[in-house]
């Protein structure tokens, strides 16, 4: 099973985040949480992992010195979820279930950033600064990641039933 | 072999993994801000993509406020007419003072940040994370900007270049937790250290009890450090609190510059003290 296409609009997701999006609000999505999620719901636990890896490893390198942290919280929000995915505690096609993933991998995402932030920089955060920076970046994942997600899912099914494309 | 490994497999991914993660983190903390070869490559890598992205919004957002937008523009016209008319005015009154003000100047040693020369450049990307807080310019090694060269606004201080390739650039903001800035208070000259937390507000560190401050007080660089020159702006005081039985104010700094609307940063590049004792080239 290939996940070409869509790394490529994640790809093209990543970009805008960094650039575009930016410019119009101060906080944007995360594309790569947004992708690691996917994999991990909808291509089982190996391939969630492997993704995770490489999405934190590619939000890392698009930082300065924080090669590591992202790679290692990503890799075990791709993991899990698609650990839950293959013991089926997880319907890969519900919207709830996406938007559950979501919100659960943002808020770890967020704490393990933090923390390696306060641990090693010495940065201080309330635990109401973490909460709702975590809230509001759990939400805007949402907003970008429920439509995106249908979207792959339609255009997935509909490349399905094209001869030559396989299980694409 | 393969039965073991199907067998603790679980096992096996997550301790890669975090074996993985723990060596790359700890040479993060060795360098701190240091860009590693990757980082160079990506940002040479898509820094023309970033570049055609931004490039392609301000051509629709010119081409919409240039034109389309224009409606009413006569009445702004006239309106505006009018306060040129007055500063014309006020002008002519400041042209005197401003003749006054170079002679003296003049008998007096030129401040270095005045002498410096600046490059213009565009934010063409932010950091990938929403925590930490760089910026991506459009300027590099081939329009003379090396790393640990100030960058700043109008408003103030922003950062240091931290990486620099031959197009782009990233500059990590003094907002960032990695960045600290020697500083006193421009009225007290009291003395105290600005580091950044990752929000919109620096921590202002070491500013003495005994220091006459005030919420509102400009903070401007000390040019101790060797980073940044001396007497920049860096933000206002905007909290002041007397912890109590501690020997310092428990206060923090809103930076100068606006962080949502940050759209160009000037690098200053010509000599400083920093400059004078040799930018890697």
């Amino acid at each position: 099973m290939t996940a070409a296409f869509p790394l490529l609009l994640f790809g093209t997701a990543f970009l805008l985040q960094i650039t575009l999006f930016r410019v119009f609000l101060p906080h944007a999505p995360d594309t790569m949480l947004l992708a690691t999620v996917y994999c991990g719901v909808k291509y089982m636990k190996i391939r969630g992992y492997q993704i995770g890896i490489i999405a934190g490893l590619v939000q890392d390198i698009f930082s300065t010195g924080l090669l590591g942290i992202n790679l290692l919280s990503k890799g075990l929000i791709g993991f899990h979820i698609g650990w839950l995915r293959e013991n089926h505690l997880l319907n890969p096609n519900s919207p709830p279930a996406w938007a559950a993933m979501i919100f659960l991998g943002t808020l770890f995402n967020e704490f393990a950033i933090r923390i390696y932030f306060a641990g090693i920089f010495g940065a201080q955060f309330t635990s109401s600064e973490i909460i709702y920076a975590a809230m509001t970046q759990a939400l805007l994942n949402i907003i970008l990641g429920l439509p995106l997600f249908y979207l792959l899912d339609r255009l997935q099914a509909r490349l399905k039933q094209k001869p030559g494309y396989g299980n694409l | 072999m393969k039965e073991l490994f199907k067998r603790y497999e679980n096992v096996i991914l997550l301790l890669a993994l975090f074996i993985f993660a723990s060596i790359l983190l700890a040479n993060n903390v060795k360098g701190k801000t240091a860009a590693n070869p990757l980082e160079r490559f990506a940002l040479t890598l898509t820094s023309p993509l970033q570049r055609f992205v931004m490039f392609s919004y301000h051509t629709v957002s010119d081409a919409w406020f240039g034109y389309i937008a224009l409606v009413n523009t006569n009445k702004a016209n006239i309106q505006l007419r009018k306060q040129v008319e007055k500063a014309r005015f006020k002008s002519g009154l400041l042209l005197e003072e401003l003749k006054k003000y170079r002679r003296v100047d003049s008998l007096l040693s030129y401040h270095p940040i005045a002498r410096s020369g600046f490059q213009v450049a565009e934010v063409i990307a932010w950091d990938s994370t929403n925590v930490a807080q760089t910026l991506v310019i459009n300027k590099g090694n081939r329009d003379n900007v090396y790393e640990n060269m100030v960058a700043l606004t109008h408003d103030g201080l922003v950062g240091r270049v931290v990486t620099a390739t031959g197009h782009a650039s990233r500059v990590l903001m003094i907002t960032d937790a990695r960045s600290a800035v020697d500083a006193y208070v421009q009225n007290s000259r009291a003395r105290c250290i600005v580091v950044g937390q990752n929000k919109r507000q620096c921590i202002i560190r070491y500013l003495s009890r005994d220091a006459e401050v005030k919420p509102g007080d400009t903070l401007i660089s000390s040019g101790l450090g060797g980073i940044f020159p001396k007497g920049l702006p860096l933000g206002k005081v905007s909290s002041l609190e007397p912890g109590e039985g501690m020997l310092f104010y428990r206060a923090e700094m809103k930076p100068g510059f606006n962080l949502d609307k940050i759209e160009e940063v000037l690098i200053m590049t010509g000599p400083s003290n920093r400059m004078e004792k040799g930018v890697k080239k």
